[in-house]
């Protein structure tokens, strides 16, 4: 066949597929996900159709290119089943319920399958910690290692008894909010920064895991020691299991990248890494949920001055749950 | 030229394509590229540096002056790109010979002073060394071949330029990060733009540290220029067609001649290829490049001796002689004399409003003075809304933990997740009103008519249907006789022994027929109530 | 031969060609963005600073889904592309040629903080000059390429004219080497036109010049199948 006639056999079927995109582009970019019925009288044709004509031009394309057709029709071509397979291939479905499904087991699922870099960043990140604490405890002044004398006295005063609410000098109802957005910006992005920091084989990701572990070690120890470990903890340990938490999986995700490069097996590094980032994208999203419960919690819960013991069973009980639900929960999907 | 040792892919690009094509040449040739560049420019850098930024103490000046001397360096890329891109990248040593003749005083004086100024440098370099042309006609030649691609020219200069700097902060920040904190803070940061004594060290590093990444990264920039230039001529001239056509027409003389013949039309194409240039207007030709232009380095120069060693040597050197005048002769017609106007499409203005600083107009300002009080007791009242909103999302996110422990937790609500099983499993109907009311009995009865087929595939059946209908085994349409198994294995492990035989001998005798002895199917046939039959229900329930 | 292509075989069998994109458009992208992001944050921050300490922490709290999520929202919503990327025509893309979903837009913007190192980009930034396709170690992880959506824009058809039946079977290469003549022709000039139609004398008849080429241009006539 010649071109003429097969572009004239065939341009109806050509225009209808652009017309049919164009069609598609607008609904999309009007309702997202929803089927309007009024969008639907102007396709040129209804949406199951697509699959087949796709594979009509791409039947097209491979004869153009096959009878050496001139590179204007073959580009032309190109540009209809490029546009066809993105609209094909790039169908998100069910997004809602692979979030919710996701958020039910699938992550917890996740953690327990990373179970040996989540014990890794754990030591990285408990131990330094517990040994800054004990080395303050035996050498007090150890804390002027990590903290100036300011810092001490601002942390001190931040806890002291005369403070209106815990952990802050002054307060008020702006504050609180003011508060959660900082800490939504500053420890989701330190968490990001700790899992992105696996791609310098680790070292940022081990950097960020001591250096937070052991001036979280040496605040509390300090704090301790000054008297004021009551305070201290009615203020953390409400959102204490979340944080730390994070912390730990967001070590955990970086340690996992950096082990990509460092030891690929038996994979290109650039494989490996893909691997990696791709079993453990999920979890980072999860500890980024769970940094936005503890942001919530720490701006709300934690500021009030509540008796220790409620403080505490509240703590308990919210670190039950996550350890209920990181052992626990999507064992029955058996994946 | 010889377009068939070219080594790069001609084919319709469009201007960004070639800038990032000149990126992955210079990878490519990295060796041959830096080495020449880096030869020619560390001591000329190196110079500069130690006279006028740390003898002189003017980083400042060593930079201006680096940067200032640029089109002369360039030369040096252009050079070795030049002859990479035919996969020749010259060694150091021929690209130290070809040094006068590329830095020539005549043709940098005009790329030192008058034109040092300009964005589209990379683009008319390759125009002004590579084609060798002087005055108006040169003027000309450079207009035509930036019409398209100017632009592109412009964005990568100042790309470059950006990323220069870029580079160099990003280098800076990676020493800060290196320098111990201790120092860091003694360095009083106004005092950097002041020699003062303390911190001229940081003056100095910044110049080290620009002077490396221009050293790094300028081969690119000059092989985005010329990656540019040979699209537009390319574009002007069809350069892969011409590829094309000399194929076939290769193709032809070998095809159609016999060896005398051969000889004699080889000769035929070499005299033509020499006509070639004569044919061209300097303005769209294919073949610009001219004895006449003594500081032209392209490697048509090259060629030269190679070919003086045809027969046609003459013809060759004829057309070569007139060329100059027939240049200037066909410059003179009127098609090159002529304005064209192009209107381009540019989104340069579209982010020019983002870019503004914030700018207070006054009736603005006063206007919102008033409106500040107002917005004070708004925002005290959002605030105290904001914690009950905070309060709120708390609920919302306690609410939502409930619900999916609720929904998902293992033991509760097992009804509402449920599917129904499916009617067909593994090529079995497994619906239980399709089975008989007692199974074993009905498979002895037709183990007895000698159905043992049959018989079998009762049994099997009926297994199936009552796992997926009492015990509730979540299978799944499609599942294959294996994926039963497993899952029976993971969700009804008693059952799990009996059904591996069973299925086991089903499988001998349905795909390997084999014969399976009565007394066989007898057993299971006994054993079947045991683990299927409806009084064991309440126990598994 | 050096290019810059990257083939990519779909389901169906069909070979596209995606075209990456490297670093200098996709800084410039990257600049326009930064524009648009900083646009917002000024827009919103004006009114919100008004607020005192509440609207303060809004303000954190837009300034940190714009910095992590701005390029997801539009990669995976908005047809692969930030404002940025739209404005200079690419796109972001799965490597086997699919839009790119959640996780690895997600991936791919979340490793922004490692390709920022050490400052401003650094990383990436030698990343990209690097890559074969041009990519920045997000890219890398997320398994994405940038692309030109449109790289070719319009091609021109092939120069209307008579068609010329040729005396014997052409085979594919001359076929081939004839249609890109024709289709080229209108953008050359009339001189170059015919030094290229001289390459080939036994096609256009011995017809020398310009009586050469309009020969080749109306052989090629014949092939797509013009009558006349």
């Amino acid at each position: 066949m010649k071109q003429e006639q097969f572009e004239q056999h065939n341009e109806a079927s050509w225009q209808d597929f652009e017309e049919w995109l164009k069609w598609r582009h607008k609904r999309h970019a009007k309702r997202p996900g929803k089927d309007g019925k009024k969008g639907f009288a102007k396709a040129p044709f209804p949406s199951r159709e697509l699959p087949e004509r796709y594979r009509i031009i791409c039947l097209q394309l491979a004869l153009a290119r096959d009878r050496d057709y001139t590179q204007a029709l073959v580009e032309h071509l190109h540009r209809l089943a490029q546009l066809g397979h993105d609209v094909l291939y790039g169908a998100q479905s069910g997004f809602t319920r692979r979030v919710l499904q996701y958020a039910a087991g699938g992550f917890a699922t996740d953690v327990r399958a990373n179970a040996k870099w989540v014990l890794a960043s754990a030591l990285l990140f408990f131990g330094p910690m517990l040994a800054a604490m004990l080395a303050v405890h035996l050498w007090p002044d150890f804390a002027y290692l990590m903290l100036s004398p300011e810092q001490v006295a601002k942390f001190e005063s931040m806890y002291g008894n005369d403070s209106r609410a815990l952990g802050r000098v002054a307060r008020d109802a702006s504050t609180d909010f003011h508060m959660f957005g900082f800490y939504v910006y500053n420890n989701v992005s330190i968490a990001f920064r700790c899992f992105a920091g696996g791609l310098t084989a680790g070292v940022l990701t081990v950097f960020y895991l001591i250096y937070n572990g052991l001036s979280i070690g040496v605040v509390a120890a300090r704090l301790g020691e000054a008297g004021l470990a009551e305070n201290f903890y009615s203020f953390v340990v409400g959102h204490s299991t979340f944080e730390l938490g994070a912390i730990v999986l967001s070590g955990a995700a970086g340690l996992k990248l950096g082990a990509a490069i460092l030891a690929p097996h038996r994979m290109s590094r650039g494989v490996a890494l893909r691997q990696a980032g791709r079993s453990i994208i999920g979890m980072v999203c999860g500890l980024a949920v769970m940094l936005f419960a503890a942001a919530l919690t720490e701006a709300f819960w934690s500021p009030l001055k509540l008796g220790l013991p409620i403080k505490l069973t509240v703590g308990g009980v919210l670190c039950a749950l996550s350890l209920a639900y990181f052992t626990l929960a999507g064992r029955r999907d058996g994946t | 030229m010889e377009l068939e040792r070219l080594s790069i892919e001609l084919r319709p690009r469009n201007a960004w394509e070639a800038l990032d094509l000149g990126v992955r040449l210079t990878i490519q040739h990295a060796r041959a590229v830096y080495a020449s560049w880096l030869a020619v420019t560390l001591p000329c850098a190196l110079l500069i540096i130690g006279v006028f930024g740390i003898g002189m103490q003017h980083p400042g000046w060593a930079m201006l002056l680096m940067w200032w001397l640029r089109p002369a360096f360039d030369r040096v890329v252009l050079h070795v790109v030049s002859h990479a891109v035919f996969d020749e990248a010259p060694s150091v040593r021929a690209t130290l010979r070809a040094l006068p003749r590329l830095l020539s005083p005549r043709s940098l004086l005009g790329a030192l002073t008058l034109r040092r100024i300009g964005t589209q440098r990379s683009l008319r370099t390759p125009v002004e060394m590579l084609e060798g042309l002087h005055g108006p006609a040169a003027r000309q030649r450079r207009t035509l071949i930036a019409r398209r691609v100017g632009g592109a020219a412009t964005w990568q200069c100042i790309a470059w330029l950006m990323l220069e700097v870029i580079l160099t902060l990003s280098l800076f920040g990676l020493c800060v990060l290196l320098v111990p904190r201790e120092i860091m803070e003694q360095v009083n940061w106004d005092t950097l733009f002041r020699q003062d004594d303390k911190v001229r060290f940081i003056g100095q590093l910044a110049m080290v540290l620009y002077v490396a990444c221009h050293l790094a990264l300028e081969p690119m920039y000059v092989a985005g220029g010329f990656m540019l230039y040979l699209k537009r001529r390319n574009d002007l001239e069809a350069w892969d067609v011409e590829l094309q056509l000399r194929r076939i027409a290769q193709r032809h003389a070998a095809a159609n001649a016999g060896a005398a013949l051969f000889s004699m039309l080889l000769a035929l194409c070499i005299a033509m290829s020499v006509c070639v240039p004569t044919r061209t207007s300097a303005a769209e030709g294919a073949q610009p490049y001219t004895e006449e232009a003594p500081d032209a380095s392209a490697p048509v120069d090259e060629e030269a001796p190679r070919r003086n060693a045809e027969p046609e040597d003459m013809a060759r050197t004829g057309a070569i002689d007139n060329a100059s005048a027939k240049l200037k002769q066909i410059m003179q017609r009127p098609e090159f004399g002529k304005d064209e106007k192009h209107s381009v499409l540019r989104w340069r203005n579209t982010d020019t409003d983002d870019d503004k600083p914030w700018n207070f107009p006054d009736w603005l300002g006063n206007w919102l003075l008033g409106l500040g009080k107002l917005l004070a007791g708004l925002g005290k009242m959002l605030a105290a809304l904001g914690r009950v909103g905070g309060w709120l999302l708390i609920a919302c996110l306690a609410l939502a933990v409930l619900y999916v422990i609720m929904r998902y937790a293992r033991g509760w609500s097992r009804v509402a997740r449920r599917t129904p099983p499916p009617a067909e499993l593994a090529g079995f109907d497994i619906r239980p009103q399709s089975l008989p009311p007692d199974v074993p009995a009905a498979a002895r009865q037709l183990l007895r008519e000698g159905r043992t087929r049959e018989a079998m595939s009762l049994l099997f059946r009926g297994a199936l249907s009552v796992l997926a209908h009492r015990d509730h085994v979540p299978f799944t349409r499609g599942d294959t006789e294996g994926d039963c198994l497993d899952r029976v294995r993971q969700h009804a492990n008693a059952r799990f022994v009996y059904l591996a035989r069973l299925l086991g001998k089903w499988q001998e005798l349905a795909y390997a027929h084999r014969i399976i002895a009565a007394s066989d199917v007898e057993t299971l046939c006994n054993e079947w109530p045991r683990h299927f039959a409806a009084q064991t229900e309440k126990s598994h329930g | 031969m050096l290019d810059t292509l990257r083939p990519v075989t779909t389901p169906e069998l069909i070979e596209l060609q995606l075209h990456p994109a490297g670093l200098m458009p996709r800084s410039l992208a990257w600049m326009i963005d930064m524009a648009v992001r900083m646009g917002i944050t000024m827009a919103l921050g004006v009114p919100l600073s008004a607020l005192g300490r509440f609207g303060g922490g809004l303000l954190l709290l837009v300034y940190f889904l714009l910095e992590w999520f701005y390029p997801v929202f539009f990669e995976v919503l908005g047809d692969g592309a930030t404002p940025g990327k739209r404005s200079l025509g690419l796109k972001v893309l799965n490597d086997d040629g699919t839009p790119v979903g959640w996780g690895p837009s997600l991936t791919r913007n979340l490793l922004r903080a490692a390709d920022f190192l050490p400052v401003g980009y650094g990383l990436g930034i030698v990343s990209m000059l690097l890559h074969r396709e041009f990519r920045r170690l997000g890219d890398i992880v997320a398994g994405t390429v940038v692309v030109y959506r449109d790289a070719l824009g319009g091609l021109p058809a092939i120069a209307n004219a008579p068609a010329l039946a040729p005396e014997e079977p052409l085979d594919r290469m001359t076929q081939r080497a004839l249609l890109a003549f024709a289709e080229r022709a209108n953008s050359l000039t009339p001189a170059r036109q015919e030094e290229l139609a001289d390459l080939v004398p036994f096609l256009a008849d011995q017809g020398r010049g310009q009586h050469g080429a309009a020969r080749l241009i109306g052989l090629a006539n014949y092939l797509v199948g013009r009558r006349t």
